[in-house]
């Protein structure tokens, strides 16, 4: 299947002062994408955030969403996407009904009372329509920030951040609308988080960003399988088993103190051998961890680049 | 996008802050103890002032009347207002910024001229409703306090009176004026709340510029003869000169060009800055 790019950034570069932001970030956005957008704090993930909608003029390189440069056709752009940047942050002394009616009139089509009534519904936040939005809770303002993307039913979403400082239950309310965006209203989605098992959990393609640069762009399940696996193991003999990698499998093994595993990279069909091999010496396995993780991949890669 | 409805959503925020009475109510106690002031013990006050004509002038009838007061009440008011007005504009752009909600008004389909011309005349809307409301309750509480009667002025050239008849136009001309010079600091305080990523910084970096002119344009020292009538706050006062007799047409017409000037000059480098800033807060 042809997959049409609505997403498409090349070469960007952001200074500021003399601090070189981004270096020439490059990736593409898929229609129907949720995509994650990873780098450590500091990376420039915001930033190239921020230019994707305007708020940062960058000082060379192109992004193009639906075909457009952001340059010339910004307002026109800006009308096809919805966002929220780090925070939502509304006017406090407004009541969330009146402060959507703000952004509904900033549309560049009419948005009508009706379709403010519905995206507080979508997000649950129809009964405290009324109240003001200083009363309101970190999450509940996260969830206004949803429905204010929504308001003018944009194709793209970028969500930069949208579960920071959210208790767990915030968190999966978040993560759960996140998808029903995507299931039941097919839209494309950009989500910056630095909660690594959510974008593994929610998202279908990825770019790692680090010290201004896209390292790693692509499908998230090809490029975990593309890797060796990280595996953690638990044994009753921890020196024998680093031993064994040694020997056997010419893999080196790291022994952590605070979690009493040997933890070692390997080829996924190399794990039974292992385990079998640790049955033939006796060694009593309590644990093992052998799922490749979007944590480990993602330490792994920006580790790569710092060294 | 229709450009009024961003006139109106930027009105709606004007009109839900608390801040925005500030400005009404203080001027409302302000002229409501002025009129109080006057009423008790207003005809020492004239007297005071007429002191020195008595010997070769008679005045007869009522002196003290919603005229003399409506003037006096400008008089005093006109200088305190720019604060007022500085306390609401000078927080419209950097405002948004502090509280976070520019970055998602930028993000909007609207471009960024368009929501800085909306907190304009969002800004100059406040400007008049305030100098209308001061207008109102000067000539109002004035005219119903002490009725009405001709008006006397005591001008650096001496004392001009002006017959009942022929004060209107001259009030609302004066009004006019004042909103004008008003303006331009609501303007100034606009412009530079672009420069700004919180509110308090604006409004007193208005407040040093114009005391600072004033005390340029107050000084007697002849460095600044030159430069001292293109200041704005060298016309701010200008609106007094509607009670001059004869009235100083050109003079007006000066002040109004310089204050327009300015205006325009505000704009033109708040637009130029407000459409290259990055927005990194």
């Amino acid at each position: 299947m042809v997959m049409s790019t609505i997403v498409s950034v090349s070469q960007l570069h952001k200074n500021f002062g003399s601090f070189e932001a981004l270096k020439g970030v490059n990736f593409q956005v898929h229609r129907g994408d949720i995509f994650g957008f990873l780098g450590p704090n500091g990376a420039g993930k915001s930033t190239t955030m921020r230019c994707m909608l305007g708020l940062i003029i960058p000082n060379a390189g192109e992004i193009r969403l639906f075909d457009k440069d952001i340059k010339t056709d910004k307002v026109e752009i800006l009308g096809r996407i919805g966002n929220i940047i780090e925070k939502p942050d509304f006017y406090k002394y407004l009541s969330a009904e009146t402060n959507l009616s703000i952004f509904a009139r900033m549309a560049n089509h009419p948005i009508p009372q009706k379709k403010i009534h519905e995206v507080l519904d979508f997000v649950g936040l129809f009964d405290r329509r009324k109240d003001k939005v200083k009363g309101y809770s970190h999450g509940m303002r996260q969830r206004l920030g949803i429905a204010q993307t929504l308001l003018s039913d944009p194709e793209l979403i970028v969500l930069d951040e949208p579960t920071t400082g959210l208790d767990p239950q915030g968190i999966i309310d978040i993560r759960n609308l996140i998808t029903r965006l995507k299931v039941e209203k097919g839209k494309t989605i950009i989500l910056s988080s630095h909660q690594l098992q959510e974008v593994e959990m929610i998202a279908n393609r990825m770019v790692i960003i680090n010290k201004g640069k896209a390292i790693v762009e692509g499908e998230v399940a090809t490029l975990l399988n593309s890797q060796k696996w990280v595996v953690r193991m638990q044994t009753n003999n921890n020196e024998r088993l680093v031993e064994l990698l040694q020997d056997h499998f010419q893999i080196l093994g790291k022994y952590d103190d605070v979690t009493q595993t040997v933890q070692f990279d390997i080829d996924k069909n190399q794990v039974p051998q292992v385990i079998r091999s640790c049955s033939d010496l006796d060694i009593d396995i309590y644990q093992v961890e052998s799922k490749k993780q979007l944590e480990d991949y993602f330490i792994q890669m920006t580790q790569n680049e710092s060294l | 996008m229709n450009p009024f409805k961003n006139v109106y959503n930027e009105w709606v925020k004007i009109v839900a802050k608390p801040r925005s009475y500030l400005g009404i109510g203080a001027i409302t106690v302000l002229v409501g103890v002025i009129v109080f002031a006057l009423k008790a013990d207003g005809l020492s006050f004239i007297s005071f002032v007429t002191a020195s004509f008595e010997q070769t002038l008679t005045f007869e009838g009522n002196v003290l009347n919603g005229n003399l007061v409506a003037f006096i009440v400008l008089q005093m008011l006109v200088i305190h207002v720019p604060l007022l007005i500085a306390l609401i504009t000078g927080d419209l752009i950097s405002g948004e910024s502090a509280m976070g909600t520019l970055r998602l008004l930028l993000t909007q389909p609207i471009s960024r001229s368009q929501v800085l011309a909306s907190k304009y005349i969002a800004g100059s809307m406040y400007t008049a409703l305030i100098v209308i409301w001061l207008g109102i309750l000067a000539l109002g509480l004035g005219r119903g306090f002490f009725g009405t009667g001709d008006l006397m002025v005591l001008n650096s050239d001496g004392l001009v009176i002006i017959p009942d008849y022929d004060i209107t136009w001259r009030y609302i001309g004066a009004f006019g004026v004042a909103f004008l010079a008003l303006n331009t600091v609501a303007t100034l305080s606009i412009a530079l709340s672009c420069f700004s990523d919180n509110s308090v910084g604006p409004i007193v970096a208005t407040m040093s510029i114009i005391i600072l002119f004033t005390i340029i344009g107050t000084l007697d020292v002849s460095i600044f003869d030159t430069i001292r009538p293109y200041l704005f706050t060298t016309h701010m006062a200008s609106w007094r000169s509607f009670f001059e007799d004869p009235y100083p047409a050109q003079e007006i017409n000066q002040s109004i060009w310089v204050l327009i000037a300015h205006q325009v000059f505000f704009w033109i480098v708040s637009f130029i800055y407000f459409n290259r800033k990055d927005i990194t807060t």
